[in-house]
């Protein structure tokens, strides 16, 4: 997974519900069997709360997954 | 793994031996590749196949005797191939590919009386190794010399070919009388070979008896003889080639002061241990007759397509796993070996050691019994202790586990109604899972039926530990249920499943047991027969493959009944895809062996094994188990559909919860904090979330975490919520629509193993 890709939920206009404010792209690092990587993503600028799109974690990420696993 | 066990392993796979015509070919010439580029019509290929191991072609192969098709396994289905026809056919109609390689001269000498067949691949050999060779012939013409020698005619411009072809690798010719002198005079400039195919035995000082017959050395130090067998001088060409070959072993290793006598045992015909089944092969006569035209290509190609390729193969032919990788068991011990002995890098026989089914059907098919089921499940356990097992190769069965070993579902009960407890019913899991009213109904009967009181166990057998390579945890699993059973006393067990009745037997092998189907067989006018459909399957689960007494008394039960049998069942019962957590491993595998157990049953199936029903009913098949027959619920059994997860692990917690308030008059479970969210799916979510293996309650968790926190996204288009929380090492996301009495319309959901860490609101660093 590239440092700094960019990953977005495939369709829709998303905000926080807790803090009703629209999200917007920022980063978050996702870690794996002792492995870390950076991912731009869309976040809550408030809570930091970050949205990982179902394609992201059906697809790149669960690829990086196995490849780690097996390593 | 250690080198010397892997060694042994591999020593049990046959696949690689020589196929039967290559083991019986004094040159070992690989006739099964040389059928096989001729009935794909490759003369070329063909010819290199035979210049591979067999020398002077041109002359050898036009008169070679075939020993091979004396071997040839088609015998028993039609007649041998002819090969020695399609080898002449190769040889008139493809020529030799490049020039001689001469290879650099490492100051290595020997010497040839003679121009026979033996001589002549001496002077091959000894060349394609760095020697300068010296051949002595009678008379002015080197060709017309080795032409008299031959036992066959052979066009004298093939000979020709031949001997320039010789010269090429670094063979002189010389005109000599082979006499004593010659000998003499020879021996003391260096090894001499004498080709008795060609030459008289008064040449000899020694008599022939002193000649060694498996090293060909003579008394004399550096003389060697050859082209006779004992005192017999060899008439077949294929033999003197032999003789020659053999010859020229001994000379090298006289030459490098080597043993002449070591590691021998490969050369001329030798054993093969290949086995080959003839299962399914129809008898073809050959196409070659005396009267076929020598050079109809079309006629070749059908004979060439006779050959049946022999090899073993017989394990991967009847496992879609072993199939689906792509090679063989001898090939799949080298790779796990390798897998485990990496050290940095990608493992990459990780999927291959957890996507075997752990049947056990290879081994009872290899001629060998090669172990592939210990063989992975030891890598598994090795896996496991060395912390390498891929996380989420196994999670969702182990938490299965752990669900079946919490209050949820556990449950070990004595008889309600009287002290002492001669017997303990243990339905499994999975059926308990899939089946809970005819668990419920089973230990009814038995209760009516049994004197002595009767105990139930509601509890996992571990069969998941034990298939994942977590030992620990299967031996949690025992003491848990032994401790637990305890305190009925020791009551017989009675076991519905054969997976169950594997594991236990794991557990203690001296346990008292007996499975529900012995009991059934006992009491079989207590059961009504009317539901039984005539003309069913009966599908064997792989698990009762070594369990004679309960296959056994399964027929009984149906003895008088219209019964199909698929292809392969009893004590090789192919296994329906859920053995080993395959399922789990690795889907698409335990999908296709699930296909394939349905498409050998004619008819609808009926098994006695929940896994085995819910697999053959997942792939299209009506399946019903025997359960449904003597304890029918609503509806047709046969086209019930198979139990989803979410809905396996229900069933499980409501069976206790009924039991409990029914049998023993107990209060019920306490209700989870979140089991009043309801869920609503279509049917493409429900197929998609259970591909995922997502559990509702995982959802629902999600949904009760988000209205507690708020930690939620909403999307204002679509006017749905997508909550997430992480539970375990997985972090479930659940796309919803806004609640309506506690009733969640669910979109989509996804899971991910990964972390989530620092957020940050920079778009960049």
């Amino acid at each position: 997974m590239k440092v700094n890709q960019q990953f977005r939920p495939e369709s829709g206009e998303w905000e926080c519900a807790k803090c009703k404010i629209p999200l917007q792209p920022g980063q978050v690092k996702l870690q794996y069997l002792n492995n870390s990587f950076t991912i731009g993503v869309l976040v809550c600028p408030q809570c930091r709360q970050a949205l990982i799109p179902e394609d992201t974690a059906t697809g790149k990420m669960l690829e990086v997954e196995q490849l780690l696993e097996d390593k | 793994m250690d080198q010397s066990e892997l060694r042994e392993l591999e020593y049990k796979c046959i696949q690689e031996e020589w196929a039967f015509c290559r083991a019986a070919c004094p040159l070992h010439v690989d006739a099964r590749s040389l059928c096989l580029a001729l009935q794909n019509g490759d003369t070329d290929k063909a010819r290199a196949v035979v210049d591979k191991t067999m020398p002077i072609a041109g002359i050898l192969g036009r008169i070679c005797e075939a020993p091979c098709e004396t071997a040839c396994k088609r015998n028993e289905a039609g007649g041998a191939v002819r090969i020695g026809r399609l080898e002449k056919f190769c040889l008139r109609t493809a020529a030799r590919k490049g020039k001689p390689m001469k290879v650099p001269d490492r100051g290595r000498r020997a010497a040839v009386i003679g121009c026979g067949i033996s001589c002549l691949v001496l002077a091959h050999d000894l060349a394609r190794k760095g020697y300068r060779i010296q051949v002595y012939y009678p008379g002015d013409d080197p060709e017309e010399a080795v032409s008299q020698v031959l036992p066959w005619k052979v066009p004298d411009e093939e000979i020709s070919c031949e001997l320039t072809y010789l010269q090429g690798l670094g063979v002189d010719f010389h005109s000599a009388a082979w006499d004593k002198a010659l000998l003499q005079a020879l021996l003391a400039q260096g090894p001499v070979y004498v080709g008795l195919d060609a030459v008289s035995t008064t040449i000899l000082t020694c008599s022939l008896d002193q000649v060694d017959a498996r090293t060909l050395a003579a008394p004399e130090k550096g003389l060697f003889v050859g082209g006779l067998a004992g005192k017999e001088i060899l008439q077949r060409a294929i033999d003197q080639a032999a003789s020659g070959r053999a010859a020229a072993v001994s000379l090298d290793r006289y030459t490098q002061q080597a043993s002449l006598t070591a590691d021998r045992g490969k050369e001329g015909p030798v054993p093969t241990r290949l086995v080959t089944s003839l299962q399914g092969v129809k008898d073809v006569p050959p196409v070659l007759s005396d009267t076929t035209d020598k050079d109809d290509v079309q006629a070749i190609q059908q004979e060439a397509a006779r050959c049946m390729a022999c090899e073993c193969m017989i394990c991967v032919r009847h496992c879609p796993y072993l199939e689906t990788f792509g090679s063989y068991p001898k090939s799949y011990a080298r790779q796990i070996y390798n897998n485990e002995s990496i050290v940095k890098g990608s493992r990459q026989a990780n999927t291959l050691i957890n996507s075997c089914m752990l049947c056990g059907l290879c081994t009872t098919l290899c001629p060998n019994d090669f172990p592939m089921a210990d063989l992975c499940l030891g890598a598994r356990q090795r896996m496991v202790n060395k912390g390498k097992m891929p996380p989420s190769a196994h999670d969702f069965a182990l938490q299965d586990l752990e669900f079946s070993r919490s209050e949820e579902f556990f449950l070990v009960r004595g008889d309600p109604e009287q002290i002492e407890c001669a017997w303990l019913f243990f339905p499994g899991c999975q059926l308990c899972a899939t089946h809970p009213e005819q668990v419920e109904a089973v230990y009814a009967w038995l209760r009516r039926n049994l004197d002595g009181g009767i105990g139930l166990a509601l509890a996992c057998c571990g069969a998941p530990a034990y298939w994942g390579g977590r030992q620990k945890t299967f031996q949690a699993v025992a003491r848990q249920l032994q401790s637990a059973v305890q305190e009925l006393g020791v009551p017989k067990w009675i076991v519905t499943c054969p997976s169950c009745q594997q594991m236990l037997e794991h557990f203690d092998p001296f346990l008292d047991r007996i499975s529900l189907w012995e009991v059934f067989s006992q009491y079989r006018a207590e059961l009504d027969m009317t539901h039984f459909q005539p003309q069913t399957c009966l599908v064997d689960p792989c698990a009762a493959s070594n369990l004679p007494k309960m296959r056994q008394a399964v027929r009984e039960l149906l003895q008088d009944q219209d019964l199909l049998e698929p292809g392969l069942n009893g004590s090789t019962a192919a296994c329906c895809g859920y053995g080993g957590l395959v399922t789990n491993a690795n889907p698409d595998i335990a999908a296709r062996a699930a296909r394939e157990r349905a498409a050998a049953c004619q008819g609808d199936a009926l098994t006695y094994c929940a896994m085995c029903r819910d697999q053959l009913v997942r792939s299209g098949k009506r399946a019903a188990h025997l359960l449904d027959i003597f304890f029918p619920g609503k509806g047709d059994a046969y086209s019930r559909p198979s139990t989803g997860l979410s809905a396996s692990r229900g069933n499980r917690r409501q069976l206790k919860d009924y039991m409990l308030q029914t049998v023993w008059n107990e209060q019920c479970l306490a209700d989870s904090n979140f089991g009043s969210i309801s869920l609503h799916m279509s049917e493409t979510t429900r197929d998609m979330v259970e591909k995922r293996r997502i559990l509702d309650s995982d959802i629902q968790q999600v949904i009760a975490h988000a209205a507690e926190h708020g930690q939620l996204f909403y999307d204002t288009q679509s006017k749905s919520y997508l909550g997430s929380l992480q539970l375990g090492q997985v972090t479930f996301w659940v796309q919803y629509g806004p609640g309506e009495n506690g009733v969640y319309e669910v979109y989509t959901a996804y899971s991910h193993r990964m972390e989530i860490g620092k957020v940050s609101a920079e778009e960049s660093a």
